[in-house]
């Protein structure tokens, strides 16, 4: 009886073990098995000052061994002097991360006045950098032979949904409902709303009809035609971002300093005014955003 | 036995069922922590040489003179200034009395320092100020003279005090 207890007990605790991983994976954040973890880490810091004609006060930073806390010492800080720690966050994970907020903790800000660069909001794909910089300017009313602490705290979560997906993504939603071999993760009434938001805020993209041909008219223009011209190939990638844009994946994410609405209104304005020359340049910007979650 | 079995078995529930959740709800924070040390201004006398009745405050700030003043006669005062602090100090300074006609017209003042006098932290500079009475037509008096040495950087000042009280008695010595 006690054998078949324990034996119950032992099961139990595997279900629910399984049960706690698998909700885990599901989620994208676990850090033991499901591919590599969610990681930021400092990978540089340095430090400079106003001082010009004397060199009287000093400022210093290093990274920690742990790689997530920079140390930093200002020396004989004295009103006006101003240090300034210029720092590298790295993605070292797998999944993009997003900076959810930047706290700067000052108990003294008569005496000191700090800034740091706010994060919030950006995300950092796999691999990606981020540079900051923090200034810590030294008031008049700064204590004479006194010592003042603060803290800077970068919050992060990681990202593992929302971030663009490829033009073979969207077509694997669009392909099952038409009777193609395959298994769609975004619902056929999601995906319906999406190409009517498209048509309703497009210049070029207009699905009417019912759901199967509004499909077919989507995933015609992502397949493209055999022989595909530039505008053929730049029309699939703009749908594939329009798509990750009113799916509300390209939040946070920028490519050369552009945002996916601008990349969209760029592709749009030349399709519009027939501006061939900038097709390809436009097609391969819209190609790049969309593989921005892959890296 | 059974229920310490049964016990360890439910905790261990628990944590296995949060630990899914936790790990799913991945976040980080990235801190840099600082801290400033900020510096000092201070000058000292460090040490003088005089003729007077001297005595010295607790801080080193203030050094009281007395004693008498005759004609023609230099009153060497030598006052070793120390920058005391941790940053440049520049030196200047001033001289009051509480008599300004007799001062002005009937003593003369030197001193080596040359001013605005810059004294690195750490460092010391020895100042020697010559007080001179010209006139031998005087009646007796006493007079206050206060000789103070303000150091300054940026906002900062600090300052330390000569206070001379002479008096001067007719045909003393």
């Amino acid at each position: 009886m006690k054998t078949k207890i324990f034996a119950t007990l032992v099961l139990a605790t595997i279900a629910l073990g399984i049960i706690g991983y698998s909700y885990a994976c599901w989620n994208g954040g676990i850090q033991i098995n499901c591919y590599r973890k969610c990681d930021l880490a400092f990978t540089s810091v340095k430090t400079w000052d106003n001082e010009i004609e004397k060199d009287v006060a000093t400022v210093n930073a290093y990274i920690t061994c742990d790689k997530d806390t920079i140390k930093v010492t200002i020396t004989n800080a004295y009103p006006c002097y101003t240090a300034y720690i210029n720092y590298t966050i790295k993605n070292i994970g797998k999944y993009p991360i997003q900076f959810t907020s930047v706290t700067i903790i000052n108990e003294h800000p008569e005496a000191l006045e700090i800034t740091t660069t706010n994060h919030t909001g950006t995300v950092l794909c796999a691999c990606q950098t981020i540079t900051g910089t923090t200034t810590v300017h030294t008031l008049q009313p700064a204590r004479e032979n006194w010592q003042y602490e603060f803290q800077i705290k970068i919050a992060a979560k990681c990202k593992p949904k929302g971030y663009p997906r490829t033009i073979g993504f969207w077509k694997n939603q669009f392909a099952p409902y038409l009777g193609k071999p395959g298994k769609p993760q975004i619902p056929a009434q999601t995906l319906e709303d999406y190409l009517d938001q498209i048509t309703a805020q497009s210049s070029v993209f207009n699905f009417t009809g019912t759901r199967k041909q509004k499909f077919q008219q989507a995933l015609a223009i992502l397949e493209m035609p055999r022989r595909p011209t530039m505008l053929d190939k730049l029309k699939a990638q703009l749908l594939a971002l329009w798509l990750n844009y009113v799916a509300g994946w390209t939040e946070g994410y920028t490519l050369n300093g552009m945002t996916a609405w601008q990349i969209i209104q760029g592709s749009e304005n030349a399709i519009n005014n027939g501006l061939t020359g900038k097709y390809e340049y436009w097609k391969n910007l819209c190609d790049q955003f969309n593989n921005l979650g892959e890296t | 036995m059974n229920k310490q079995i049964l016990a360890a078995f439910t905790l261990l529930l628990f944590a296995l069922a949060i630990t899914g959740y936790a790990y799913s709800h991945w976040r980080e924070t990235v801190q840099i922590q600082g801290t400033a040390q900020i510096a000092k201004l201070e000058i000292i006398i460090q040490d003088y040489q005089t003729t007077l009745d001297s005595q010295i405050s607790q801080d080193n700030h203030t050094l009281n003179l007395k004693g008498t003043i005759t004609q023609n006669q230099p009153l060497l005062t030598s006052i070793t200034i120390q920058n005391n602090g941790t940053t440049p100090a520049t030196i200047t300074h001033t001289i009051t009395t509480n008599n300004t006609d007799l001062w002005n017209t009937y003593f003369t003042y030197s001193q080596n320092l040359t001013e605005p006098y810059e004294l690195p932290a750490e460092n010391i500079v020895t100042v020697l100020q010559n007080i001179t009475l010209t006139d031998d037509q005087l009646e007796p008096f006493t007079i206050e003279v206060t000789v103070t040495y303000t150091a300054t950087f940026q906002s900062w000042t600090d300052t330390i005090t000569i206070k001379y009280t002479l008096t001067y008695q007719e045909g003393g010595t």
